[in-house]
């Protein structure tokens, strides 16, 4: 059994398994960057960790808008990275057979399938796919 | 001397029969023929007849010719000369007739001469008086006029008075029916009086309970307002409740991805955090029905403070009402005590009308029934100078009669010739 956490932002429905998150916050204010690219708000003083906080649905050239404040802290070896996102719902216990039969998707905006759940479709997101993505990116945009 | 005409008849007589028988003896001795005698003596006879007959005739018939033609004269009315007869040895009836004629024309004269100037002032009198009443009958005849001029005022003024006793009656019908209108209007006054003073009593106590409705009303604003205040306090402090309700279910979030990130051993740890979250839902979940419930409150105490607002107001302006109200009933009352007072007095005047009308009525029926005595009379006055008036013209008509008679016998008496001698000597 693994446990996801579903959120929104820019719309849509997205999932994350709740080993990829380390924490979620919502009153860290975030200081804005001159330069950065338009998927990146700012950053904020985590604990004493300087964290970049991204704009997802504006990364990938949707809806650029005003996100909420409530800021999901990614876990990841390498660097941490913060989502932007509209809200959060309640952890999903999910049956481990039934998430491993998630509609694979093709290789898309970090998006690594699809999860149907009580009528409605979760977005997974995977968090090697996304920052492969996010790299991708940022190579393209030169930075 | 003085001789009766029959004893000269006498005496004639006898002179004749003896002729006649001197004759008769004479004749014979004569020496005429016998057959002759008678002849001669008859002859003779006649002769001294013839003789003696003409001269008494002649001595006759002279006195009473002289009479007779005096006679015609004074027949045809000249009383200017007398009777003179022819003197003679022999006075006999003649003389005395003559003289008695003579008589008869003095008497005439004085008679003539008096009738005569009676006769003219009869005429004058006769005259004046004509033209007397000729006046007195114009006069009366203006009168007459007047008099009936008078009757038709009089029956004008009998009219007039039955009209004004009419009008009058009908005025005391009146003033009756203003007199009862009046009591009546003396009961409804008074009866205005008691409401309009029942009507103010009410309005003033129905200022003291709404001045009672008014404080209630304040005191009840103020309430609402300290309640809204309430109100407003315990919403901030669900805002806090509904914030830690936020970051307490943040935390178990938090707290659940630290178990599941400590694997089988945040197990447990799991389960509590899941309980906390849905404690802390549950908490997010009742502070917003709080907050929707202090919604609903504050726009109930909105509304009542509104209506507070607006009871307010309306007390306010129904206070006015019940002023002016109040006002118009001490106005009413004052009215309806003074048309009490008016009504009182009307009353009062009109009964003392009432007697003064029926008096007035009386007087006015006196005035009819002597009006019409008055035109009754009148037409008895008018009748008796028309017939005054006929009196006078008939008086008119005799005096001018009158007059006329003078006139006839002055015209007669004025046949009589009258002359200058009057009473002379008689020869």
């Amino acid at each position: 059994m693994i446990q996801i956490l579903p959120f929104t932002m820019g719309g849509g429905l997205y999932g994350l398994s709740l080993t990829d998150i380390q924490e979620v916050v919502d009153d860290a204010p975030i200081h804005y960057l001159p330069g950065a690219p338009v998927g990146i708000l700012g950053a904020i003083n985590l604990h004493g960790r300087i964290l970049p906080v991204v704009d997802l649905p504006a990364q990938f050239g949707h809806d650029v808008g005003p996100r909420a404040e409530r800021m999901i802290v990614l876990s990841n070896a390498k660097s941490a990275l913060v989502l932007a996102v509209d809200t959060v719902r309640s952890v999903l216990n999910v049956e481990a057979a039934l998430a491993e039969v998630c509609r694979p998707v093709a290789d898309q905006e970090g998006v690594a399938g699809l999860l149907d759940w009580k009528g409605e479709t979760i977005r997974m997101l995977s968090l090697e796919v996304l920052w492969e993505d996010i790299r991708h990116l940022c190579e393209m945009s030169g930075g | 001397m003085r001789i009766e005409i029959s004893q000269k008849f006498i005496v004639g007589f006898i002179v004749v029969v003896g002729s006649v028988v001197l004759l008769n003896n004479i004749v014979p001795l004569v020496g005429i023929p016998d057959y002759l005698q008678q002849l001669v003596a008859t002859l003779g006879a006649l002769l001294v007849g013839l003789l003696f007959g003409w001269f008494f005739s002649k001595t006759f018939t002279s006195n009473i010719g002289i009479i007779t033609t005096g006679a015609g004269r004074i027949s045809n009315g000249d009383l200017s000369r007398k009777i003179r007869l022819q003197k003679r040895l022999a006075i006999d009836e003649t003389e005395d007739l003559a003289n008695s004629l003579n008589l008869v024309v003095d008497s005439l004269r004085n008679l003539v001469g008096q009738i005569s100037t009676s006769a003219l002032r009869v005429n004058e009198s006769s005259q004046g008086l004509s033209s007397t009443a000729a006046d007195m009958s114009a006069i009366s005849h203006q009168v007459s006029g007047t008099i009936e001029q008078i009757s038709k005022g009089a029956e004008t003024q009998v009219a007039m008075v039955d009209k004004v006793l009419r009008v009058v009656k009908e005025m005391a019908m009146s003033i009756e029916l203003v007199a009862s209108s009046a009591q009546k209007l003396t009961v409804s006054a008074a009866e205005t009086t008691d409401t309009a003073r029942q009507g103010e009593a009410m309005a003033g106590a129905a200022i003291v309970n709404m001045k009672e409705v008014l404080e209630q009303v304040d005191t009840n604003s103020t309430q609402i307002v300290a309640f809204s205040e309430h109100v407003q306090k315990i919403g901030s402090i669900v805002d806090i409740i509904t914030h830690i309700a936020q970051k307490t279910n943040l935390l178990a979030l938090n707290a659940t991805i630290e178990a599941a990130r400590a694997g089988e051993a945040g197990h447990g740890f799991a389960i509590v955090a899941d309980e906390i979250s849905k404690l802390a839902e549950s908490s997010g979940a009742s502070a917003s029905e709080i907050t929707a419930l202090i919604e609903t409150t504050k726009a109930e105490s909105v509304r009542a403070q509104q209506s507070t607002t607006r009871s307010l107001q309306v007390i306010d302006e129904g206070r006015e009402s019940i002023n002016i109200v109040s006002d118009a009933f001490q106005a009413i009352l004052d009215r309806a005590e003074n048309s009490q007072t008016k009504a009182n007095s009307i009353k009062e005047l009109s009964e003392s009308q009432i007697g003064s009308a029926q008096d007035i009525v009386e007087a006015i029926e006196e005035i009819s029934r002597v009006a019409e005595e008055n035109a009754a009379s009148s037409e008895e006055v008018s009748a008796v100078t028309e017939e005054q008036t006929f009196a006078m013209e008939g008086m008119t008509s005799s005096s001018l009669k009158l007059s006329q008679l003078a006139d006839e016998l002055l015209e007669s008496v004025s046949r009589f010739q009258m002359g200058s001698e009057r009473g002379s000597d008689v020869k």
